[in-house]
């Protein structure tokens, strides 16, 4: 097993993992807590992290930044202002569709997904093997099944940011 | 007229248990100070300063201690029904390599690492830290067991088989676990005490060794069964036959 193989970013992210469970911060804790991480990043080695650069890309860390104050604060308030509408006026033309999806990192991808699926109305039932395709549960799926539509209204911005933060 | 009586069911539950966590805080039911029992057994303790320890590895030390060994027996009986000579071993290779297996889509594959590997780290900081809280090394090693059937459900069981792990490696840690415990169990003796007797040892190591030997022995046992188990009944059964022929 050579050195090269050990992705540094994994030994932080269990050392930190670690850290916050145990919920304090001794000398005993620091010095068990690597122990774990340099056990932990040898056996998974890059199974995790590819390429640990983009962990320290400040510019990947400030697209998170604004993809999470805009998904919280805009679009989660908008979609469940919108669902909770629906629960009153029971207006809902629920149905599955599939969406093209093209971002190249799995995290990316895994990253849009999850955040369909948080989104009040719209829930992801599947992924296509080769990543490329979506199925998506819409609660307003409406006549024009035009995937470009689609696209835009269900996950265009999702898939920029997820760009923007892993490929 | 249905809905209605949803959303008065809905009320009334929610009303309960408001009222039940309400009383539950009046009635000081976790009051912040210590009862004298508590303060009895901790006075007792091999140098921890949980209330729950304090028991399990004195007073009720014992206890813990064969219930690791029913542990014991409970996998050496499963080992010894589902087993295989070597050459039968490498004939139920032989059979998977020809099996398709299929893994779960994307997304729950990489959700699934994030998690195995946090699953990892909490269950070590329990085993580490089971001086302190009322886990431990068996709570920690059930963590783990939860991580490899999570790998092997996700994944699949070739996946830890072909990147080098055996039921020979498992069993081995198994081992190793099971014999930090009997030597933590026995060093007492040596040093003139009585079995068990771990505030002999310096500070908290005693506790820590049994913590973590119990992690490693549960965690590898558990493995050692999941890696058997999860041979397909087809091709276990076919292979015990030939034994027949």
């Amino acid at each position: 097993m050579s050195l090269g193989r050990v992705s540094p970013a994994t030994f932080f992210l269990v050392l930190l993992i670690y850290l916050l469970y145990t919920g304090s911060f001794t000398p005993f804790d620091v010095v068990t807590g690597c122990a774990v991480a340099a056990i932990v990043s040898l056996i998974v080695g890059r199974w995790l992290v590819r390429n640990d650069l983009k962990v320290v890309q400040v510019r990947r860390w400030a697209a998170f930044l604004s993809y999470s104050l805009r998904y919280f604060l805009v679009d989660e308030v908008r979609t469940h202002v919108d669902v909770a509408k629906r629960v009153f006026t029971l207006r809902s033309r629920p149905g599955i569709v599939r969406v093209p999806l093209d971002v190249r990192s799995e995290y990316g991808r895994v990253f849009v997904a999850n955040s369909i699926t948080n989104t009040p109305g719209t829930v992801v039932v599947d992924i296509s093997d080769d990543g490329r395709w979506l199925y998506v549960h819409w609660i307003d799926v409406g006549d024009d099944l035009d995937e470009e539509r689609i696209r835009k209204e269900v996950l265009s911005h999702f898939e920029e940011h997820a760009r923007r933060i892993f490929d | 007229m249905g809905a209605r009586r949803d959303v008065v069911v809905a009320l009334l539950l929610l009303m309960a248990m408001a009222v039940l966590s309400y009383s539950a805080v009046a009635s000081g039911f976790a009051s912040g100070s210590l009862r004298p029992l508590g303060a009895e057994y901790l006075e007792r303790a091999a140098s921890t300063p949980e209330v729950v320890t304090a028991i399990v590895w004195n007073y009720r030390g014992f206890d813990t201690l064969f219930e690791t060994f029913v542990f014991f027996l409970a996998i050496a009986g499963t080992l010894s029904v589902l087993r295989l000579s070597s050459r039968q071993e490498r004939e139920v290779r032989r059979n998977e390599e020809r099996e398709p297996h299929r893994k779960m889509d994307e997304i729950v594959r990489v959700i699934t690492k994030l998690v195995v590997v946090a699953i990892v780290a909490v269950s070590a900081s329990i085993a580490i830290h089971g001086q302190l809280t009322p886990g431990g090394g068996f709570q920690a090693g059930s963590a783990m067991a939860v991580a490899s059937l999570l790998l092997f459900v996700v994944f699949s069981k070739f996946v830890l088989e072909r990147s080098g792990l055996t039921l020979r490696h498992t069993l081995t840690a198994y081992a190793a676990g099971l014999a930090v415990i009997l030597v933590t169990v026995f060093l007492p003796v040596l040093m003139g005490g009585h079995l068990l007797q771990i505030d002999l040892l310096p500070g908290e190591s005693g506790l820590l060794s049994l913590d973590v030997g119990e992690y490693t022995a549960v965690t590898f046992g558990f493995l050692s069964v999941f890696l058997v188990l999860g041979i397909s009944e087809w091709i276990f059964k076919g292979v015990l036959r030939e034994e027949v022929k």
